[in-house]
């Protein structure tokens, strides 16, 4: 057994260490804003570290922990995405918890790493055991990063109680399938399974069992009808939490999704594929309608985000290297677009609050940060040339290769809509650039008069997102080079 | 049928009377105290079924330590009846909950049909010697050698518990 | 060719007697290896096996009842008089040569008493309570090691069992201080609750600690692997901290002075059994007199070889339980000499006491067990 696999892992487990005896040792009075750059400087050794680690090129991958743990490409992938945005989401959170006077920055900044451990955790399994502690893990972790604004605003505890509300029953439903998965076939290994499910037979069991763990699954990546949880959340939670909420535990349901549905029951894909594409199209119709009318920023880019989930999963349901692939490549895409979105709206929210309309004059006021949320914003919409135009570009294309090929019809038909809904969606993208540019500024509200201040950490952050947003829209073959060697 | 079948059953039904009774029950009090009998019954299940261990830790964790804390915190609150209307409100929600029930037995018997053998046979003879002791060593092999990982998470995941309830629970304390 | 030898057949007297002198020496072997196979070879035409075992069980369940029944009036005497020896009295002499009666005179006076259950009390919890008391002390009784082969049974989880059914007392405790529906027992109770859930910890990472070095799991397998040398200094220096630790927290565990808060007569009247009286109170107080005799015995057994004889000692050929109850009779001592020294400590010195000092003390000396057993110490 190699216990040293996991690296990253104990690199971050490490850092929350760090963390928590800083919190200790440090007196009270002192604030623990240094606790961010800590946060951003681990988080960027263990990214360094896992650059420069390279992908297993041979079958059988590298496993740990009689197979409980899985060290392969896909997970080094995710793992790279994930530790990026979690760095960037300790730089976010700086200036933010400073400004607000949080209480409980030590917990946070622990919270935060400990998340970041779960989600590597997640991306790394190789049993369904493995799966559901990280997973609940990742949870509990998020349910408090959610309410920790708690005494300052109402509206973050009640995010905070109605996230642990359904997401207590997504996880009971998760584990009701994987219990039913474990008495069919006998394991809980993912290769155990996938070994299983080439040769059994279905049955009514397997189908229940399939709908419950996709129903688990669809709830962490929020797709309609499992969404409900979103809108609320995002808007509530402190905007790096909702950041790094959406990008990183989204991107770690998609590796999830990946590999339970396609690489452990691919076995099954005739039967899934028809539950995962009736989620996907209410998705696509649902957030895309659904974000038109918001008039709050946070709510809005919620709605966009769930509608992203559905393009994500596109790859997923294609169920072929290349839709693996065209996902890994979109994930990245838009963990560094909604991050960059997610920043300038919480530096706008400083002065102009959180509505739509606080944007107004941010052309003028502070041209930087108005470029940057429309760059961030078109990239989602699908728009060359930023990065989201080719991720979305591979997602279809992936899509419809996988129809025409395996004459899916319903995947061309669900990739139609994806087309149509990305149109949709154009719409309420292009409102908040109208905000921006368009709309004249209201002399008499209150903070939008001067440049919108950006400190240190949020320039970091948008530097970053904002040099991704644009190599991965005018350059992407060393980063399509890298997904591949990693997916090989 | 031996003694083992016989007490199989009786806990069996005990267990299912016990549930029934706290979900049913209007005393807060009188619902812990039957889930307790309720989680003793299962114990004794997992005992008959060559599982001391399981067994002995329910009794530990569960009922020793977790219900205490509830009857704890609901003697404290002081919670009394819950109200006068019963816990299903029309005609309506019975019928579900019947109709549900049904549908997870009918899954458990269908589904359960269809497991594997390897999957429901017992783990080792029952009643042969040594199985109480053996039990412990196989749970320790499992939890520390392949599932050590895991194991680890699970503590990881405990801390990150007690940071969250403090963080949503604990008022802050000016000066 | 030698004549083959005649059977030799001893009276029956004799053979009597035989059995009464080994029931004396060794009566784990003589009850375990003699009597129960008589009795199930007896009962075995006549009824099934599961009927052959509850009879059995009948039985043992008789003998630990006369067992609790001497020790708990054999306790209440020895309090008294411990009590009285700390204070320069004579304690009770004047029922029978030295009040040795005395305790007879209570259980009578006990027993006479009105059984009262108060109108607000919410009756059938306020009745369960005692017996889940007795409960509980009668499952831990159920593996306690008396002599060798001398218990109920012998569970190969043996410690984990006592560790797991001791923490049900508390729920009797909590029981009758809600459904007594007084103010003061609601307290003691939920005094108790917390006491003990906190001060359940250390004691299992000790006897963790015990096991680890035993290598078993099985009580009369730690007292086994006493037999070249008691826990107590086999364990190098974490056998004394791991007994005092063990010692303490179950004088806490058992609600004693100077950790009986939950009954602290100055502030709570007499805590959750205020409202008791006659046979049911009696049974909370044999309840907490087992209860102090099994945690003395358990320290006995876990660091002071149980009914090991010590070292040279064991030339003498005394028998095993009476090492067993020497043993558990001095630990006793200890826990009353507790009582009439330690002033009651305030809620937040109990919970400092174990949280912050016996917890990490006890991990600190689980860390050194290990340590001691890797190294090869054992």
């Amino acid at each position: 057994m190699n216990l040293a696999l996991p690296l990253p892992e104990y690199g971050v487990l490490g850092l929350a260490l760090v963390v928590l005896l800083y919190d200790l040792v440090v007196p009270e009075r002192v604030s623990r804003r240094a606790l961010g750059w800590v946060c951003a400087l681990g988080f960027a050794g263990v990214l360094a570290l896992l650059l420069r680690s390279d992908a297993p090129q041979v079958a059988p991958v590298p496993t740990a922990f009689g197979g409980m743990y899985v060290a392969d490409g896909l997970a080094l992938a995710f793992k790279t995405l994930i530790v990026a945005a979690a760095m960037l989401a300790s730089l976010a959170s700086l200036d933010y918890l400073e400004a607000r006077g949080v209480r409980w920055q030590g917990e946070y900044y622990l919270l935060l790493t400990l998340v970041t451990f779960a989600l590597m955790c997640l991306v790394s399994a190789g049993d369904l055991l493995t799966l559901y502690v990280a997973l609940e893990l990742n949870s509990i972790g998020f349910y408090a990063l959610v309410a920790v604004l708690k005494g300052r605003s109402l509206t973050s505890s009640e995010a905070g109680l109605k996230y642990l509300i359904l997401g207590a029953l997504s996880s009971a439903l998760l584990l009701y399938g994987i219990s039913l998965l474990y008495g069919l076939s006998g394991t809980v290994s993912l290769a155990g399974l996938a070994a299983w499910a080439a040769g059994a037979a279905r049955s009514p069991a397997l189908v229940v069992a399939l709908a419950l763990v996709a129903a688990g699954l669809a709830f962490k990546m929020s797709l309609v009808p499992f969404h409900m949880w979103a809108p609320d959340v995002y808007q509530a939670a402190p905007t790096p939490v909702t950041a790094f909420l959406s990008v990183a535990g989204k991107t770690a349901a998609l590796a999830l999704l990946v590999r339970v549905l396609d690489a452990a029951l691919g076995g099954f894909i005739g039967v899934w594929d028809k539950l995962l594409m009736v989620l996907m199209a209410a998705t696509f119709v649902w957030a895309n309608l659904g974000a038109l009318k918001q008039r709050d920023a946070k709510r809005l880019m919620a709605y966009s985000s769930v509608a992203q989930a559905g393009y994500l999963a596109i790859g997923v349901a294609a169920g072929s290297a290349l839709g693996l692939q065209a996902a890994l490549f979109y994930a990245l895409v838009y963990v560094f677009t909604n991050v960059a979105a997610f920043q300038v709206l919480q530096l706008v929210a400083e002065s102009g609050g959180p509505e739509l309309s606080g944007l107004r004059g941010l052309g003028r006021r502070s041209p930087g940060l108005a470029l940057i949320l429309a760059a961030a914003v078109l990239s989602l919409a699908g728009i060359p040339p930023f990065g989201g135009f080719f991720g979305k570009f591979y997602l279809f294309a992936a899509g419809v290769r996988e129809g025409i090929v395996a004459g899916r019809s319903w995947l061309l038909a669900l990739v139609g809509l994806a087309v149509v809904m990305s149109i949709v969606s154009l719409f309420y993208y292009l409102i908040l650039v109208k905000q921006m540019y368009i709309e004249p500024a209201d002399p008499e509200a209150p903070g939008t008069g001067g440049p919108v201040a950006v400190p240190l950490g949020a320039r970091l952050v948008l530097g970053v997102c904002a040099a991704m947003i644009l190599w991965t829209g005018l350059y992407p073959s060393p980063i399509l080079a890298w997904i591949r060697q990693a997916l090989f | 049928m031996g003694l083992r079948e016989v007490l199989l059953a009786v806990f069996a039904f005990g267990a299912l009377a016990f549930a029934l009774a706290v979900v049913s029950t209007r005393n807060t009090v009188y619902a812990a105290l039957e889930f307790v009998a309720h989680l003793l019954c299962l114990a004794a299940l997992y005992c008959l079924l060559d599982a001391p261990l399981l067994g002995v830790l329910q009794v530990m964790v569960y009922a020793g330590a977790i219900m205490v804390l509830f009857l704890f915190a609901v003697m404290m609150l002081d919670i009394q009846e819950t109200g006068r209307e019963s816990a299903f409100q029309g005609p309506g929600q019975v019928a579900g909950a019947l109709l549900l029930a049904a549908l997870l037995f009918a899954l458990l018997v269908f589904g359960a049909d269809r497991f594997p053998a390897a999957a429901l046979a017992p783990a080792a003879a029952p009643g042969a010697p040594g199985v109480g002791a053996d039990n412990v060593v196989r749970v320790a092999r499992a939890l520390f050698e392949r599932g050590a990982l895991v194991f680890e998470a699970v503590g990881v995941l405990l801390l990150t518990a007690v940071v969250a309830v403090m963080v949503m629970a604990k008022r802050r304390l000016e000066n | 060719m030698t004549p083959a030898p005649l059977p030799l057949v001893p009276p029956p007297a004799f053979r009597l007697g035989a059995f009464l002198w080994k029931l004396v020496l060794t009566p784990g072997a003589a009850l375990s290896g003699t009597v129960a196979p008589a009795l199930r070879a007896a009962l075995g035409p006549h009824l099934p096996p599961a009927g052959v075992e509850a009879v059995l069980a009948l039985l043992c369940f008789v003998a630990m009842s006369g067992f609790v029944t001497v020790t708990a009036l054999v306790l209440t005497l020895a309090e008294r008089k411990v009590a009285a020896f700390f204070q320069n009295r004579k304690g009770p002499n004047r029922v029978g040569p030295w009040g040795l009666l005395q305790p007879i005179a209570d259980v009578v006076k006990l027993l006479q008493k009105e059984d009262t259950v108060p109108r607000a009390a919410d009756r059938p919890v306020f009745l369960l309570a005692p017996f889940m008391a007795m409960a509980a002390t009668y499952m831990v009784l159920a593996v306690l090691p008396f002599d060798r082969g001398l218990a109920v049974t012998d569970l190969d989880l043996g410690v984990l069992y006592i560790t797991a059914v001791s923490g049900l007392g508390v729920l009797s405790i909590l029981m009758a201080g809600w459904a007594s529906a007084n103010k003061y027992s609601l307290l003691g109770g939920l005094r108790s609750a917390a006491q003990i859930v906190s001060y359940e910890l250390s004691p299992a990472l000790v006897v963790l600690s015990v096991v680890l070095f035993s290598g078993t799991l099985s009580v009369q397998g730690i007292v086994e692997r006493q037999a070249a040398g008691w826990n107590l200094w086999a364990m190098g220096p974490m056998g004394v901290v791991g007994m005092l630790i063990y010692l303490t927290a179950g004088t806490a565990e058992i609600n004693r002075a100077p950790f009986d808060l939950p009954e602290a007569e100055s502030e709570l009247t007499a805590g959750y059994h205020t409202e008791y009286s006659g046979m049911r109170f009696s049974m909370f107080q044999l309840a907490e007199f087992m209860n102090m005799f099994v945690v003395a015995a358990l320290t006995a057994t876990l660091f002071l070889g149980g009914w090991q004889p010590l070292g040279p000692l064991a030339a003498l050929h005394i028998p095993g339980y009476l090492w067993f109850f020497g043993k558990s009779g001095a630990m006793v001592f200890v826990i009353m000499w507790f009582r009439w020294t330690f002033p009651r400590v305030r809620v937040d010195q109990l919970m400092t006491l174990e949280w912050k000092i016996l917890l990490p003390l006890s991990f600190l000396n689980l860390i050194g067990v290990a340590l001691w057993t890797a190294l090869g110490m054992k």
